[in-house]
């Protein structure tokens, strides 16, 4: 076995849950914070509230580590924990899961306008016409590269209900995204 | 943007298939590759704000009591209900008026409302990292709530009295059903992982505190006439359900730094 070998994830999450272990910790975040970032900015739309669910969701993380049972997959365990974090953001606020129209618009992420190029905000407008089970598992699935069993258990759903939603997902996103035409695919696009 | 930190892996390309039309399969990578990645210096704030609340930081008694593993806080609570109930019934007395079929029929429906009770503190203590739950979750929610009440309106379902009981008797009753059912309310909201509960969580922990004043009420009091029931026994779920509803809109929310 090779000793440089980075620790596997549930291998950090051992170190972390027996001795609190910060360095363990920092490494989860430094592989999952980023992407759970992007999966909230998908989802929210603003950077500062993607932030807060970040935090959100690892403060949850850390409430919760006694449950993460030896043998288990960290992934999943995870992403299930940042989902339930997105929808109880959702209930709160009263709405359903929804980007900004408008990335221009007053909702803008806060860190940079010029970001959003015409094909993420055509392919978020797709995306926010799915119905949210559908939405979850393309999220999961396609943007974050879980695999369906992982999807399955961080949705809470059989494996086969997940491939159907995914589906069904998939066909209306190439429905949608067929027909789109986006003049720019460039990062700095700013038209549509 | 920064660009110096590396790019997250994102998928197993073994199971992402996408649409299957080339044009739009290659839209939807464009948007998942296009990841805007945080300075380094505001990714670490971001760790720092996450440290200073959980490995950084001295957990006083409700974070140990929140950060224990998930049946522990459920047996937790089992326990604070039976010392409460038998507390309160060892201090105020059980009836003496049941005869012993009577007494077996009340035994079997309060293991109902135990299940319910039960059902509802487990439910309310669910982990976030267990999927969300579903619509017969959700019915069973309404039910713990609701059940003392529906089950006080079945005409002769509770043995005992059923003539009115004076104004007086609703007092007590309805004060000592409060003493049994707010610890044990207090306690689901104490073990709650959350900054502010949910409301479904509110809700489920105000319907097995209910559920369970509503139980030992019936081991006290022998007036079962509906009114008694609803206003004195039946009641207490309801009222500390909508008492920490209404105060969780003034609960502090967490600040970020």
């Amino acid at each position: 076995m090779d000793s440089q070998a980075p620790p596997t994830d549930e291998q950090l999450m051992a170190r972390y849950v027996a001795d609190g272990d910060r360095a363990a910790f920092r490494a989860l975040f430094d592989r999952y914070g980023p992407r759970l970032l992007g999966l909230f900015r998908r989802s929210v739309g603003r950077e500062d509230l993607a932030q807060d669910l970040v935090q959100q969701t690892f403060l949850h993380v850390h409430r919760a580590r006694k449950d993460f049972r030896r043998g288990a997959k960290l992934r999943p365990w995870l992403y299930a924990i940042a989902m339930n974090v997105r929808r109880e953001h959702f209930r709160k606020v009263g709405r359903r899961p929804e980007q900004p129209l408008d990335p221009d618009g007053p909702h803008v992420p806060s860190q940079d306008p010029e970001a959003s190029t015409a094909t993420e905000r055509a392919v978020r407008r797709a995306l926010e016409q799915l119905p949210e089970a559908q939405r979850e598992v393309v999220l999961l699935h396609y943007y974050e590269g879980l695999s369906m069993a992982e999807v399955a258990s961080a949705v809470g759903a059989s494996r086969s209900a997940v491939k159907v939603r995914a589906h069904r997902a998939y066909n209306t996103l190439r429905e949608i995204l067929g027909g789109t035409d986006v003049p720019e695919r460039h990062p700095t696009g700013g038209g549509v | 943007m920064s660009t110096d930190r590396p790019t997250p892996e994102l998928r197993s390309p073994d199971e992402v298939r996408g649409t299957g039309v080339p044009e739009v399969d290659a839209l939807l990578a464009e948007d998942r590759e296009a990841i805007t990645l945080l300075p380094k210096p505001a990714f670490d704030d971001l760790f720092d704000e996450i440290e200073a609340e959980t490995v950084g930081k001295r957990p006083g008694l409700r974070d140990r009591l929140r950060e224990l593993g998930t049946p522990v806080r459920i047996v937790l609570v089992l326990l604070v209900m039976a010392g409460v109930s038998a507390s309160f019934l060892g201090l105020v007395g059980a009836r003496g008026d049941l005869s012993s079929a009577e007494g077996l029929w009340l035994g079997a429906l309060q293991v109902l409302l135990l299940v319910g009770s039960v059902s509802a503190v487990a439910m309310s203590l669910r982990p976030l990292s267990r999927p969300g739950l579903g619509v017969l979750a959700w019915v069973g929610a309404g039910a713990a709530l609701l059940a003392p009440v529906l089950l006080s309106l079945v005409p002769g379902l509770w043995p005992g009295y059923t003539h009115a009981a004076p104004m007086i008797g609703h007092f007590i009753c309805g004060v000592g059903g409060m003493v049994v059912a707010a610890p044990v309310a207090v306690a689901v909201l104490v073990l709650d992982r959350g900054d502010r509960p949910s409301p479904w969580r509110v809700l489920l922990a105000a319907g097995s505190a209910g559920l369970l004043a509503y139980g030992v009420g019936h081991w006290h009091c022998p007036m079962v006439h509906p009114t008694h029931l609803i206003l004195a026994h039946a009641s207490h779920g309801v009222l500390i359900g909508g008492a920490v509803l209404l105060l969780t809109r003034f609960w502090p929310k967490r600040r970020r730094r």
